[in-house]
């Protein structure tokens, strides 16, 4: 009996990565983006938002990753908004961080940063523990430490092109009531 | 059990890699966050926070994450979540996961095994309908019409020099408002409105169709040159009274189904 043949997938090698990275226009379908609130754990912070998952698009990726890229993003109460664009069925390609807490990082432009809201990319290039990409962290001017998660998101599709049609800038989400802090609320 | 030397020096190195990779960082709010060799559904550490207080939670995480994947719902109705969570010592509180029992180190690693494969069980469900989606394919089919009519080679700058043109477009009126173009054609006074909707209810259809005619009416009535093209894939897709309203507002629509159409689109872009 003689075995189906698939053809081979090709692999993410590092110039297609980076290729896709500057890939102008990258295409959100059902856009335009929009932040919606969170109203069950952590309405008290401001920045507190979930980016729904939308589908992307690109003409550089292997199409089993083009076929199942999607951004989406959300929030913890200790870290605040986290943005990533992933392949379904496999890894995360990119990132953003609103936050960095523990020791300093250093920049692609050779910057020591602190706490500083900052995009991952990976470092095909540097192979960690014999096999996983590095991470390379990029600081764009726009990334400021008090930036919220609404200019995270437009910083972001900035930097990498990502265009969802929209005519205006992203919005913080609404938030759809105010927590009681105390009987003053009510005062 | 006494085990051979060579076998015991692999099991010991693992064992120490495997304590080495779980990290700690102190976070917000004055919690500790530790990180854990483990790798969620995205290739990424799962890891826990400990606040101040010394709870042991999430912080949100899993199903803040299940709500952007818009599976949420899928999670809330698992036939399996009970039984899961007794499993794997996990408790729901608001909308954070928990560890049962906090005191105890097994329930603890529980539930981090636990919580480290929950996402995985759901499969993400991106905003990909085909009424959301006809913006981004009449784009990508004014791009390649572009390409094609004024015949230059498919390059990244041929494509770049298209994305100009497709882009959308804000006006402001002397009213004070905003009305937007779907594209930016070269003639200033031309918009283009992309009309899409088509596999949604009448009622939706019809809502559609008149809010994107309200743009260049509200434009037209300060600039007598301005000149509307609706871009829609089927014209019978819609009720007869919005194909009216289209048909009396619009200069031209340009149906993605006819074979003239990509020439047309290009035209309206460059030359109109």
């Amino acid at each position: 009996m003689s075995k189906r043949k698939y053809p081979p997938p090709i692999r993410l090698y590092p110039p297609i990565y980076e290729a896709w990275l500057k890939e102008d226009p990258k295409m959100v379908e059902g856009g335009p983006l929009v932040l919606i609130s969170n109203e069950n754990t952590d309405s008290d912070d401001e920045n507190s938002a979930i980016l729904l998952d939308y589908k992307m698009e690109s003409e550089i990726l292997p199409p089993h990753y083009a076929e199942n890229l999607i951004i989406h993003g959300h929030s913890t109460q200790y870290e605040g908004f986290n943005l990533w664009v992933t392949v379904i069925g496999f890894d995360y390609l990119l990132m953003a961080h609103r936050t960095h807490y523990g020791d300093p990082f250093i920049t692609v432009d050779g910057r020591t940063l602190d706490n500083n809201p900052h995009f991952h990319e990976l470092d095909y290039y540097k192979l960690e523990r014999k096999g996983r990409p590095a991470t390379r962290y990029q600081v764009t001017d726009s990334l400021n430490p008090d930036i919220n998660s609404a200019e995270l998101l437009e910083a972001f599709m900035q930097h990498y092109y990502i265009d969802d049609g929209r005519t205006e800038n992203v919005k913080l989400p609404d938030r759809p009531f105010k927590k009681q802090k105390g009987l003053d609320d009510y005062t | 059990m006494t085990i051979p030397e060579a076998q015991e020096t692999i099991f010991n190195m693992l064992k120490r890699a495997i304590c080495e990779s779980v990290e700690v960082t102190m976070v917000n709010k004055g919690a500790i966050k530790i990180t854990t060799p483990f790798i969620d559904w995205k290739g990424y550490p799962v890891f826990i926070y400990v606040t101040k207080e010394g709870k042991i939670t999430d912080g949100g995480n899993t199903i803040n994450q299940l709500k952007s994947l818009k599976v949420e719902v899928n999670f809330e109705e698992w036939l399996f979540k009970e039984d899961f969570f007794d499993r794997y010592q996990i408790e729901q509180i608001r909308g954070c996961l928990e560890p049962k029992q906090p005191e105890s180190p097994e329930s603890i690693l529980s539930y981090l095994q636990g919580i480290a494969r929950i996402p995985s069980f759901f499969e993400p469900k991106p905003i990909y309908s085909s009424a959301d989606n006809f913006p981004s394919i009449a784009r990508k089919f004014a791009m390649e019409a572009l390409i094609e009519v004024y015949q230059k080679p498919d390059s990244v700058e041929n494509r770049q020099w298209a994305t100009a043109y497709i882009r959308p477009r804000s006006v402001p009126l002397q009213s004070g408002i905003e009305v937007h173009s779907d594209m930016s054609p070269q003639n200033e006074n031309v918009m283009i409105k992309i009309i899409s909707h088509a596999s949604s209810s009448s009622s939706d259809k019809r809502q559609h169709v008149a809010y994107n005619v309200l743009d260049p009416l509200l434009w037209k009535q300060e600039n007598k040159k301005v000149q509307f093209y609706a871009l829609l894939q089927n014209k019978e897709d819609y009720p007869r009274d919005s194909r009216e309203l289209l048909e009396a507002e619009a200069e031209g629509i340009i149906e993605t189904k006819d074979s003239e159409s990509k020439f047309e689109i290009a035209k309206i872009l460059i030359e109109v």
